[in-house]
């Protein structure tokens, strides 16, 4: 899979799941800042990635490197398939 | 939300951009804690001031349930355990004068000389409130676990030196200072040097043992519990624990986040002594740990949030919740005290205790269902009052000191579920408790079963994480180690249950319900959900306390019916 093609789902999943009227989600929204409200926002955006990707995401990965914008994340889940493939 | 997963980490060239001095910050938080000397101190009557009831007085301000007996306000900001002076209104001068001393410090030492210096200010507040025998015993608990968790060799073994040596203090009466005990404490810390070198440094060099020994310094707090209630049982009287240990167990949550962040490798392995401590050891630890306890982050939080914004800007908002404290502490005594005399004025009764309402319930009266669901909220509103006050203070303190800390209280009346109430009414427990306990069973089990595993990883956290981790060793810390406290925390436990229960169905709901944009509490035609929202959610929480504060002779039997009564079941 395509990396624009995981930030366009990672955009439309948070753009679903999380409306968030008045701010623009772009790749390099600070997703920590502007769109996450809590913990359980995490939770959500994990069982996404895990049933989406088919990836296994660990503890260790939630951190505020990887969940910092869709950029980041997308580039985690790049790389994660890749290693699968 | 910044802090919600530790922060990225901050270069010291934008901690060096940030560190600009604006005098009027400086003398605005003096001006603050001058207020809160005069309001919550003897100082004024001292200075031959007038006193705040007598300046309200003369000002024709007749305000009940807010002056104390001495005339200045009575503050639920305590330090308690200090065991030195007799009352808390000194205990509270030296704090804000020590919160002071260690704002000046780290406000203008040059940028590596400021996290010292907290630790430092930290040490010197420690010391006064608590005696050599607290300050001696904190420092010699947190370098064992220091020596344990990152290992010194060659020149570094004169670390080893030091528990050894403060051990002994923590133990001898300091009264009695002289050559001799001085002398003990060097050949103390000798012995224990030598041990270390030449017998825990092999041991922990063996990957099992060295792993077994970090989980046992850094769970020391639930095992001396347990042991201690063994010990009790076994000799019938209670354990007492030396000061500066209890002062370490109550930094239980900040040892628990620094191991997970040492097991995910944040941790460089050759951090300094005075690295470590700084993240334990800060003026904003020390207020009130009677509320609010420690601020349960550890190393990754407390290092990328220093400094990482202009400090004007974060003093700024430090003082903005000292403000915020200082209402709550002043007029939520005031509040509760009039709305509970307005509705009783009404001929509904309401309790001022839980306790009383129990106890009533278990001698045969009749109590009417709201009786039962006002008195928890109003016992829920009061205690609501204090806690914000208190935490307020405390991470406001944070921020004066130079740290970006999320705020641990943030209008929970606004929650219109248990999911937003967890994160408004105590963010840094409920990250503490996802971080310690959700994430590990949420991460490891029934992965295949996103419901299932929703539910075991909330109960983890919410309800074993809660009860175990946090309000036994609690109730240690206030009652001792003994049986007996063990025995009520553990009695509590429905709340738990239901508490979890509660926060299990509302992450369902929240993952099933329709999506929309619209945010809670806007001005529209659903803001009337809002409201019934926040009260159903505000008033199952206080409802379930029925559970924890209760006559001491009520069975959990007594609870559910009472609990009953309020749904208007029984």
């Amino acid at each position: 899979m395509q990396l624009s093609e995981i930030k366009s789902e990672l955009k439309d999943f948070f753009e679903k799941e999380f409306p968030n009227s008045g701010t623009i989600l772009s790749d390099s929204t600070n997703l920590l800042d502007d769109w996450f409200i809590d913990s359980f926002g995490i939770v959500s955006t994990v069982l996404f990635l895990e049933q989406k990707f088919g990836i296994e995401i660990s503890r260790a990965d939630i951190n505020a490197t990887t969940f910092s914008s869709i950029e980041t994340l997308s580039q985690h889940v790049s790389d994660q398939l890749k290693s699968i493939s | 939300m910044t802090g919600l997963l530790s922060g990225v980490p901050i270069t010291q060239k934008e901690q060096q951009e940030n560190d600009r001095h604006q005098p009027l910050i400086v003398l605005a938080v003096l001006a603050f804690l001058l207020v809160y000397i005069y309001l919550f101190t003897y100082a004024s009557d001292s200075l031959s001031l007038p006193m705040p009831q007598k300046l309200s007085e003369s000002l024709g301000l007749q305000i009940e349930y807010v002056f104390d007996d001495d005339r200045n306000i009575d503050s639920s900001l305590i330090v308690p355990f200090t065991r030195i002076f007799e009352n808390n209104d000194d205990e509270r001068l030296v704090l804000f004068l020590g919160a002071g001393i260690a704002f000046l410090l780290v406000y203008f030492l040059p940028l590596k000389y400021k996290q010292r210096s907290l630790t430092l200010s930290s040490l010197l507040i420690i010391g006064i409130l608590y005696g050599l025998e607290g300050v001696t015993g904190l420092l010699c608990a947190h370098i064992l676990v220091y020596l344990v968790l990152h290992p010194v060799t060659s020149f570094r073994t004169w670390i080893a030196f030091l528990p050894g040596f403060f051990g002994f203090w923590s133990f001898y009466p300091y009264m009695s200072l002289g050559l001799v005990p001085f002398i003990q404490s060097i050949f103390s810390g000798f012995i224990f040097a030598l041990v270390y070198r030449f017998m825990v440094l092999r041991l922990l060099g063996l990957p099992t043992i060295a792993k077994v020994s970090r989980v046992l310094v850094i769970q020391s707090a639930i095992i001396t519990v347990l042991v201690g209630t063994l010990i009790e049982g076994w000799l019938t009287s209670p354990w007492e624990l030396a000061l500066g240990v209890l002062l370490f167990f109550w930094h239980w949550e900040r040892l628990i986040m620094y191991h997970i962040d040492y097991q995910d490798g944040n941790i460089p392995a050759n951090i300094s002594l005075m690295t470590y401590l700084s993240v334990f050891l800060t003026p904003g630890q020390i207020g009130s740990w009677h509320w609010g306890v420690t601020i349960g982050q550890g190393y990754a939080y407390t290092v990328n949030n220093f400094f990482c914004d202009d400090k004007n800007i974060l003093i700024r908002s430090g003082l903005k919740l000292w403000a915020i404290s200082i209402g709550y502490l002043v007029f939520g005594d005031w509040i509760h005290g009039h709305l509970f005399d307005f509705i009783n004025d009404r001929g509904i009764l309401v309790y001022r205790r839980i306790e009383e309402m129990s106890s009533i319930f278990i001698s045969g009266d009749e109590i009417r269902p709201a009786t039962v669901l006002l008195t928890t909220l109003i016992t829920l509103m009061k205690w609501t009052f204090t806690w914000g006050g208190v935490v307020h203070f405390k991470v406001g303190l944070w921020r004066v000191c130079g740290y970006r800390i999320d705020p641990y209280f943030n209008y929970p009346w606004l929650s219109t579920n248990l999911v937003s109430l967890w994160s408004r009414f105590t963010f840094h427990y409920r990250e503490f408790l996802v971080r310690a306990f959700y994430y590990p069973v949420f991460f490891k089990f029934f992965k295949g079963h996103t419901h299932l595993r929703i539910f075991a990883a909330t109960m983890a956290a919410a309800c074993l994480g809660n009860l175990i981790w946090g309000h036994i060793t609690e109730s240690a810390f206030y009652h001792g180690v003994e049986r007996e406290s063990l025995y009520i925390t553990l009695k509590q436990w429905p709340y738990f249950v239901l508490l979890g229960l509660g926060i299990t169905i509302s992450e369902f709901w929240l993952m099933h319900k329709k999506k929309t944009s619209r945010k809670p509490w806007t001005l529209d035609k659903y803001i009337g959900w809002d409201f019934l929202s926040a009260y159903i959610t505000l008033q199952f929480f206080a409802l379930i306390h029925v559970f924890v504060y209760t006559d001491e002779s009520a069975t959990v039997m007594d609870s559910f019916k009472l609990l009953l009564t309020g749904l208007g079941i029984h």
